[in-house]
């Protein structure tokens, strides 16, 4: 083995510092000059309130770790960083009347009626749908952050019904005032009697899939106490009334039995 | 205020049969709102009832549940049961009930005093115009839309036309499609596609002409990317100007330089001819060729060519020639040369705006057909050149109704003798009540209105019902906004909210909108659909029908001799099952019958004069839409056509003849291909105006957005206008996203914000601006100059410069 001699050592130090501060003032100026593209996002209002109008102010750079988007100190730059907790099927579904009106109020205020496809309640680039199936395909769940998995097959155009709210590429505006009165979301499915499975209180279409809110990235007070069946529909009946079926008010039986006096 | 029930049941009691069919198959419900004929539908314990409606909003025709409660609409769900849209939506569709709820909406007619209005009645409202009307009936004119319902169309038409005798009545479809209608009259003789949506399930290649259906047509695009989304092999080909989510998920993409479409068509054309990939037997049975006559240049049937002087005439189009007229590289011609030469797939064309709203749009139309055609890419399923519509009836309405200045019902003519005696006949008028010269089309009209009576202005009265030309004509300036100087000039407006156009208005009708009305619309694929009101107006809006109706009842009083019949009957008699009349013209009395059955009854003789026949109105009570020409079959049934001049699905198709376009303009069964050279553009961006403009459309909002803007989650998403540019073009003017600049013409300037890499991407030298935003007129920037054969003004291309704005402007609207 060669020593090798000092200094090319030196030497190579000195080129890796000119390096790293010529990169760092490059990056500097460059960042001056665009500002960045930063962006606070409000509360979500519920629909029929107007979205305070907001500006976008760049974010100096000490404040980078407190962002509430894009990279801050929570942040990892691929999915497969991210801590995700490791899902236990038999964990404990907990829920009181209060959470489940904390999420039907939260439900209800990301969709325009029962059955309207729920906007989408973040920034979003406009640009292609991987980004939008990058965290909706299988869903995700960090912390507090949850990405509902789709819950119907996947289709090419997101955007074809799920709009966002407020858009980081334009200014805000106060919203003109609309005073139609929604459909509420059902409480919840009927039940024959205590304990007995509910019915599906919703329609099925556009659907498919019930894990994608019923499933482990689902909220508490809807999600499954019992993920390993999977053959939902095997207990759960779904109404052809809400499926569009055909229905008669007369039920399909044969004519009833003739039953004459003695 | 009349019960919302009544004239459901006023249907049922004239149509017991339908009725009667009904109760078999889907059974009677308790709720007064309920429609016992509308198969399968049902109201869940909740209280909701549900009907079938048709989208308010885009020519696809989506068919949408409307849940009602309480006289309100609550919900909306994508209807299973539909053909067109198969349970599916699009954001703004899904949010249609909300359009209704505007918190301003109108209420009360409102006559202008000053610079504010006054609220008055509806019997001096109707007075008024009336008055106007009969004190110069010629200087009458009447703009409607394809918005308006078959019955709101015809009634109106019939007023003008076999009425007032004037035929200065247009429509905004004018603005719209009107190129695809001279396109389709010149190749085929007769108006309209022949093919249908059922392509697009069947095409393995799907050809976007300037159109981005991703974003305008989204359910139908949804049903093609969707297939390919399942394993299907479907190749998607964008023909553009500018980047937008309908490239994104096309594998071709092909920019071309505004107006140099024509280019393209015609090198496809050229290497079919070239390399003998043409469908000879195709061409040789049915098809003849065509060319403009230079001794005729008005004349929009041209004259006959052979063959070879085709051939000829195409041969300059190589694809070296044409990539450096459009930009696209020659190969990528010769891909759509070598595709179009194929026998063994389907190629279904598709286009809107970006062809229909072009100087030379009739040519572009031609030539789209004639590749197809030449190409025998015609009448199977999968191979179709089809226009698509961007408004719910424009087909139904205006082209087929004929609501345009130079049309009478059924697709015939005004300066045709023989049209206006079957008219008048059928309308029971007087010979010759019909004037035999057309009235002012759209953009003469408004000149027209907007110019003194002293330098030749003949119109003074102008009567607008179910648009808003103020926001959507091409330069406003010149062609709304100089209204407002002119005192002697009298503007009537029939909107649901205020405008861009209530703001010149002199007077305000407050109308009943969607399913506060009974109404009938038709569809981009001759799709005849019906709904009925389901919850009652505001106030004291009113049917825009009835409107017309009353009108027409109050001229009559005043002795305007054009409102009676040859027998003396007012030209609206209507009369209840038990042979009484019933006074329409009185609000209170107007839903006592259905005056939508009884128009379209009226209307539907006229519809079979051309093949374009329609069922009987119970027939579409019960359906979910039908397309023309709907036949009578031997077992009572009424059976729909899906592809048009076809033998195996047209019963009009002379049997063993395969294909026969039987309205043909050379009268001998054949289609015509055109010859159309490319030619520049009216107006060239140069160092003065640099840019080129386009303007469109969003997603989330409709056309001026009167009625999407209203809608929290629609507006939230798109609050406002935007000029997108490209990043380079942005550079060298130093500007970044969310700056405010002034795009300016020579026409007119606004002040909007940048964004950069948006949601479209225009390619350097071009600046995109939708036009939905009532506070943003790029229409003041835009050029009037038009096709013409169709009168079609081109919001595609004009020439503009932008800079940074000035910072009093700056300072509001910036980030």
């Amino acid at each position: 083995m060669t020593q090798r001699p000092p200094d090319v050592t030196r030497r190579a130090t000195q080129v890796f510092l000119v390096a790293v501060i010529a990169c760092a003032f490059i990056g500097f100026v460059v960042g001056v000059r665009q500002g960045v593209p930063s962006y606070e996002p409000p509360e979500f209002a519920p629909p029929d309130t107007p979205a305070a109008p907001n500006t976008v102010a760049a974010v100096a750079y000490r404040d980078f770790d407190r962002r509430t988007h894009g990279p801050n100190s929570a942040w990892r730059s691929s999915l497969a960083d991210l801590e995700q907790p490791a899902y236990d099927p038999e964990e404990p579904v907990h829920w009181d009347e209060e959470s489940r009106r904390s999420l039907q109020a939260q439900r209800a205020s990301r969709r325009a009626y029962d059955g309207a496809p729920p906007v989408v309640p973040h920034p979003i680039d406009q640009l292609t749908t991987s980004s939008c199936v990058a965290c909706h395909t299988t869903g995700l769940r960090i912390g507090e952050l949850r990405a509902p998995a789709m819950s119907h097959d996947f289709m090419h155009n997101c955007t074809q019904c799920h709009v966002e709210q407020w858009s980081v590429h334009m200014p805000q505006i106060a919203v003109a005032a609309n005073i139609f009165r929604p459909l509420d979301a059902p409480a919840q499915g009927e039940r024959a009697w205590p304990g007995a499975p509910p019915t599906i209180p919703h329609p099925t279409f556009m659907r498919d899939n019930c894990m994608a809110c019923h499933g482990p990235s689902g909220p508490d007070p809807i999600r499954t106490s019992h993920p390993w069946q999977v053959n939902c529909l095997q207990c759960h009946a779904p109404s052809a009334v809400l499926d569009q079926g055909v229905f008669d008010t007369a039920p399909p039986l044969l004519p009833p039995l003739r039953v004459v006096p003695r | 205020m009349n019960d919302v029930g009544v004239d459901r049941r006023a249907f049922l009691h004239a149509s017991a049969m339908a009725a009667a069919t009904a109760v078999a198959s889907g059974g009677v419900r308790t709720n007064a709102l309920s429609l016992p004929v509308l198969e399968g539908d049902e109201s869940p314990d909740n209280g909701v009832a549900w009907n079938k409606g048709v989208c308010r909003f885009c020519g696809t025709g989506c068919h949408v549940r409307v849940g009602v409660k309480d006289d309100r609409v609550v919900a909306i769900a994508g209807d299973l049961k539909a053909d067109v849209n198969r349970g599916l939506l699009c954001v703004k569709g899904y949010h249609v009930g909300k359009i209704l709820y505007g918190e301003d909406r109108l209420t009360t007619p409102l006559l202008r005093r000053g610079d504010s209005y006054v609220p008055i009645s509806w019997d001096e409202a109707v007075d008024i115009i009336a008055k106007k009307i009969h004190a110069a009936p010629e200087r009458f004119g009447f703009y409607g839309s394809g918005q308006w319902t078959i019955g709101e169309g015809f009634a109106a038409n019939k007023l003008m036309k076999a009425g007032i005798g004037n035929n200065h009545i247009d429509g905004n479809p004018r603005l719209c499609m009107s190129s695809a209608v001279t396109g389709f009259l010149s190749t085929y003789g007769v108006d309209e596609p022949a093919g249908c949506y059922d392509d697009l399930d069947e095409c393995d290649v799907l050809i976007m002409w300037g159109n981005n259906p991703a974003e305008m047509h989204p359910v139908l695009f949804s049903r093609v990317v969707d297939r390919r989304a399942k394993g299907e092999d479907v190749l998607l080909i964008d023909i553009g100007t500018r980047r937008t989510r309908t490239t994104d998920l096309c594998q071709e993409y092909l920019e071309f330089n505004p107006h140099s479409d024509l280019a393209i068509a015609n090198g496809i054309a050229h290497l079919l001819v070239k390399n003998g990939t043409y469908d000879r037997a195709f061409v040789e049975k049915h098809c003849n060729f065509r060319q403009m006559d230079p001794d005729a240049p008005n004349n929009m049937y041209g004259k006959p060519m052979s063959f070879e002087e085709f051939a000829a005439a195409v041969a300059e189009y190589t694809p070296e020639r044409v990539e450096e007229i459009s930009g696209v590289p020659a190969d990528k011609i010769r891909m759509l040369g070598d595709l179009f030469g194929r026998r063994d797939i389907r190629i279904t064309s598709l286009w809107c705006m970006g062809m229909n709203q072009h100087t030379r749009g009739t040519a572009i139309n031609c030539l789209v057909h004639g590749i197809h055609l030449l190409s025998g890419h015609f009448g199977r399923p999968g191979d179709a050149p089809t226009s698509l519509t961007g408004q719910p009836s424009a087909c139904g309405t205006v082209r087929e109704v004929g609501t345009l200045c130079h049309l009478l019902p059924g697709g015939m003519l005004v300066a045709n003798e023989n049209d206006r005696r079957k008219a008048e006949t059928l309308w029971n008028v007087p010979e010759g009540r019909i004037k035999p010269t057309p009235g002012h089309h759209t953009v003469a009209l408004f000149e027209h209105f907007c110019t003194p009576k002293e330098d030749g202005g003949d119109i003074d009265t102008l009567w607008v019902q179910v648009t808003n030309p103020g926001q959507t004509l091409p330069n406003l300036h010149k062609l709304f906004n100089r209204k407002k100087d002119l005192e002697d000039k009298f503007l009537i407006v029939s909107d649901v909210y205020p405008t861009a156009t209530t703001r010149l208005a002199d007077l305000i009708l407050p109308s009943a909108m969607w399913v506060e009305k009974n109404g009938m619309y038709g569809n981009s694929e001759r799709r005849t659909q019906h709904w009925f009101r389901m919850v009652s107006p505001p106030g004291q809006a009113r049917d825009d029908c009835w409107q017309t109706i009353a009108v027409a009842r109050r001229l009559l009083e005043l002795g305007h001799p054009g409102m009676r019949d040859k027998d003396g009957k007012f030209l609206f008699e209507t009369r209840d099952a038990n042979g009484r009349e019933v006074p329409i013209w009185e609000w209170d009395h107007y839903y006592d019958v259905n005056v939508d059955e009884r128009l379209f009854e009226e209307y539907r003789p006229f519809s079979r004069i051309k093949q374009k026949d329609l069922a009987p109105y119970e027939v579409y009570v019960k359906a979910r839409g039908l397309r023309w020409p709907v036949v009578e079959q031997p077992d009572g049934s009424w059976r729909e056509t899906r592809f048009r001049f076809s033998e195996f699905d047209d019963p009009y198709v002379k049997p063993g003849s395969e294909f026969q376009f039987y309205h043909s303009v050379t009268k001998d069964d054949r289609a015509l291909v055109w010859f159309r050279p490319y030619e520049p553009p009216p107006e060239i961006p140069d160092d003065e105006y640099p840019f080129w403009l386009n303007t469109g459309r969003v997603i989330e909002h409709w056309h001026s957005g009167t009625m999407t803007g209203r809608v929290p989650e629609l507006r939230r998403a798109v609050p406002r206008a935007y000029v997108e540019m490209h990043p380079e073009d942005a550079r060298e003017l130093g500007i970044h996203r969310g700056d405010m600049v002034r795009v300016e013409s020579r026409r007119g300037a606004i002040d909007l914000p940048v964004w950069i890499n948006g949601r479209g991407k225009p390619p350097r030298g071009q600046v995109f601006v939708p036009f939905f935003d009532e506070t943003k007129l790029i229409n003041e920037v835009t050029l009037d100059a038009h096709d013409p054969f169709s009168r079609q003004p081109d919001y595609k291309k004009c020439a503009v410069r932008v800079s940074r704005a000035p910072a009093s402007n700056g300072a509001a609207g910036t980030r």
